[in-house]
């Protein structure tokens, strides 16, 4: 398996931003639909499941990375263990493609149909799979600098209207609703899973704490998003959608320098694109362990998902009964299996090897 | 990759580019709307639009038009202005949004909902009502502005947020609605003939087409989708100071002996606490003040470095302010609207008592009002 090589700064980078990305914007009104004031509560949890699986990713590449899972694996189980990863992409995929279109044509574009952002957003987001992780982080690289600038036209130009007093009381429905609000949608958590198709430099000196304050900043900062939202909105947040658009605006009136929220805009559209390109990147690299070109893995996956997609779950609202059905359960077990049996293997000391169709079973 | 694949891949995404690609609307065919009216005759909608329309002649100015249709949808009026004026109709910059009185019955939240949820109109509009059909006050024409639409915003965003102007967004209209009692507030605008009489923009002369300035001194409180009553200046100034931050405003008093003398809000905020066991609400309003003139009722007028108000002066300005909060709470407690949100305060400081006992809250409810005055 030929992985791509990523230094700590652009795994920081993705570990920062793209836990941001589709829960920040159609998540909190889902969330605050079910949390009410509490959202942040429930957009905490999942942000600790996916620092769970930040952490099994990390000692992962500790352990020696995917290439010394297929050494030591074989084949076979590797395959066994890869392959239902492409079922937690495809459905992960189909409901954020979805919320991307929404968001774009919605929010964008005058009466523009779903079908046309959608074959072009498929181009774009295959062509940078195509292209690899390392492009994809380097996209990440790029438009990273979009966020300084989101929080300066803030300072300068934004309007605080908060009522801190929205968020009171903290659990004073108790907590069930928050657990039962995050379980009902796992399908916007662990999304970091890309990263295990890629080789990570190892960390020396400071680098080495880059990725752990990437993701403490990335819960901090999702986190407070949603206190925010919530503190903008109270309880008319249920209704909101493109919730991050909206408060990057900064409540702004457009009369005298226009709106503010176009670099937000430019930012999400790009770590979108960025999050989705990943997943397909690693459809292609599980195609690869396959035995599959790599490129025609990915042309297969993109066809199948966006056949899928606009056959059955064409619309935001599809999408999201797909994303908070039972699916999202398999998604997540996929997932987190998957990682448990990778690292088991690791650090087992029991190599399952095949060599000229005998297989031999070593231990030391 | 192979240079071959890329090249194909990028005429590949061209041509779906091209193919599927958006319907692009130049700018001289989009009537960019900067004021919408919303009125409700009968099971119709009459929504009027400012439309600004850029000249095409030598002179360069931009004038502006309103557009009036009458609809059963707000979508399709806004077509069938469309239609009419033969150019798409965009909503991005459009900055206030006026409901009509006969809006405000039954009508407000229906309304916003579709405007909210068109993502084209922005949910920071500025959201007023009027005493008159949104219409006729959409149509006036204003006394220091051509564009009537954008002279009625100028108090309510250029100038900050005085004391005794509500200032209202469609995003605060929604959050507000959505309180446990659901009691909102819009500023009334009034317009009111220019003195002395001038025409429209500024030119003085009191031509056949008189031009008015807006009064936006009171507030409608609805609750709900009901409209209540009309607030007056002085209890609108009483819904600002419970505010957690007041911009600026103006306060008059009639000193010890007679004088006027005429203060500047610099900045202010009030901090609240509740106690849900006695069901007693405790206001802190705390303004920096500005003294700016004094005049005695010999028409001197003293200087007001060198002077200062008396401690019973003092405690007359205290009691106005706190007055004017206690007002307005009591006459929409008598209304049932909870405009302060004592519910969601008493709620947060019990959450497990208070609900059981919350069914006349409002009514048992006593508001205690601190001010504090710092003056510069």
């Amino acid at each position: 398996m030929n992985l791509p090589s990523v230094n700590r700064r652009q795994m920081a980078l993705y570990v920062f931003f793209v836990p941001f990305v589709f829960k920040v914007v159609m998540l909190p009104g889902y969330l605050a639909r079910g949390a009410g004031r509490d959202a942040w509560l429930s957009v905490a949890l999942l942000l600790a499941i996916e620092l769970a699986e930040l952490a099994l990713i990390l000692l992962i590449h500790r352990a020696g990375g995917l290439s010394a899972f297929r050494e030591k694996a074989g084949a076979v189980l590797s395959n066994i263990v890869l392959v239902p990863l492409l079922f937690a992409f495809g459905a992960k995929t189909i409901v954020y493609l979805s919320e991307a279109i929404n968001y774009i044509t919605a929010y964008l574009f005058y009466n523009i149909t779903n079908l046309s952002v959608a074959v072009i957003f498929l181009v774009v987001i295959g062509y940078v799979a195509l292209r690899g992780m390392t492009a994809v982080v380097r996209v990440t690289e790029l438009i990273a600098w979009l966020l300084p600038m989101i929080l300066v036209l803030g300072l300068l130009f934004g309007k605080v209207h908060i009522e801190p007093m929205r968020l009171l009381p903290v659990l004073g429905d108790g907590t069930r609703d928050v657990f039962d609000t995050s379980g009902g949608h796992l399908m916007w958590t662990a999304n970091l899973t890309p990263l295990l198709f890629c080789r990570v430099e190892k960390p020396e000196g400071a680098k080495k704490y880059y990725v752990p304050i990437a993701a403490v900043l990335a819960f901090g900062g999702v986190t407070a998003v949603y206190l925010f939202f919530v503190m903008n909105y109270g309880a008319s947040a249920e209704l909101i959608e493109n919730a991050f658009a909206r408060l990057a605006a900064f409540n702004v009136v457009n009369t005298q320098i226009g709106s503010i929220d176009w670099p937000a805009v430019a930012l999400w559209i790009g770590m979108a694109t960025v999050t989705l390109a990943s997943k397909i990147f690693a459809s292609g690299m599980i195609f690869e362990n396959a035995g599959i070109r790599r490129e025609a893995g990915i042309i297969v996956f993109l066809t199948v998902v966006g056949i899928v997609g606009y056959l059955w779950f064409n619309n935001v609202e599809k999408a999201y009964v797909l994303g908070t059905s039972v699916v999202s359960y398999i998604v997540i077990g996929v997932t987190f299996l998957s990682l448990l049996v990778i690292l088991i293997t690791l650090k087992l000391k029991i190599t399952v090897a095949e060599k000229g169709g005998r297989t031999i079973e070593t231990v030391g | 990759m192979k240079r071959w694949v890329k090249w194909t891949v990028f005429a590949v995404a061209f041509a779906v580019i091209l193919l599927f690609g958006i319907e692009s609307v130049p700018i001289s065919d989009r009537a960019i709307v900067i004021g919408l009216a919303v009125d409700r005759e009968e099971d119709a909608y009459m929504v009027s639009a400012q439309i600004l329309m850029a000249s095409s002649g030598q002179d360069q100015s931009t004038s502006s038009g309103v557009v009036s249709v009458e609809y059963p949808t707000l979508s399709g009026a806004l077509n069938e202005i469309s239609k009419q004026t033969g150019m798409l109709v965009t909503l991005s910059h459009c900055n206030l949004v006026i409901l009509g009185p006969s809006v405000l019955d039954g009508y407000a939240q229906k309304t916003l909902d579709y405007l909210s949820r068109n993502a084209y109109l922005s949910e920071n509009a500025l959201l007023v009502t009027s005493e008159s059909s949104a219409r006729e006050v959409l149509s006036a024409k204003g006394a220091y502005a051509q564009t009537t639409a954008f002279f009625m915003q100028q108090p309510l965003i250029s100038d900050g947020q005085y004391q005794d102007i509500v200032y209202r967004t469609i995003k605060e209209y929604r959050a507000d609605f959505s309180t446990f009692n659901g009691a909102n507030r819009l500023p009334v605008v009034r317009p009111v003939p220019a003195e002395p009489p001038m025409e429209s923009g500024g030119q003085g002369g009191g031509g056949e087409d008189p031009a008015y300035v807006f009064d936006l001194s009171q507030t409608a409180i609805l609750i709900k989708e009901q409209y209540v009553f009309t607030a007056n200046r002085t209890e609108t100034a009483g819904l600002n100071y419970a505010e957690p931050e007041i911009q600026r405003g103006g306060l008059y008093l009639e000193g010890d002996a007679g004088e006027a003398i005429e203060l500047y809000i610099a900045k202010g905020g009030c901090k609240r606490e509740y106690d849900a066991d006695a069901l007693t609400a405790t206001f802190d309003i705390s303004l920096r003040i500005i003294l700016k003139e004094i005049i005695s009722p010999e028409g001197e007028v003293r200087p007001v470095a060198t002077c200062s108000l008396s401690a019973s002066e003092d405690q007359r300005l205290k009691q106005t302010i706190a007055d004017s909060v206690l007002q307005i709470f009591n006459r929409a407690a008598e209304a049932g609207a909870d405009v302060f949100e004592l519910y969601e305060g008493f709620y947060a400081d019990d959450p497990k008592g208070f609900p059981a006992k919350a069914g006349d809250y409002l009514t048992k409810a006593r508001l205690n009002v601190n001010v504090e005055l710092k003056y510069e």
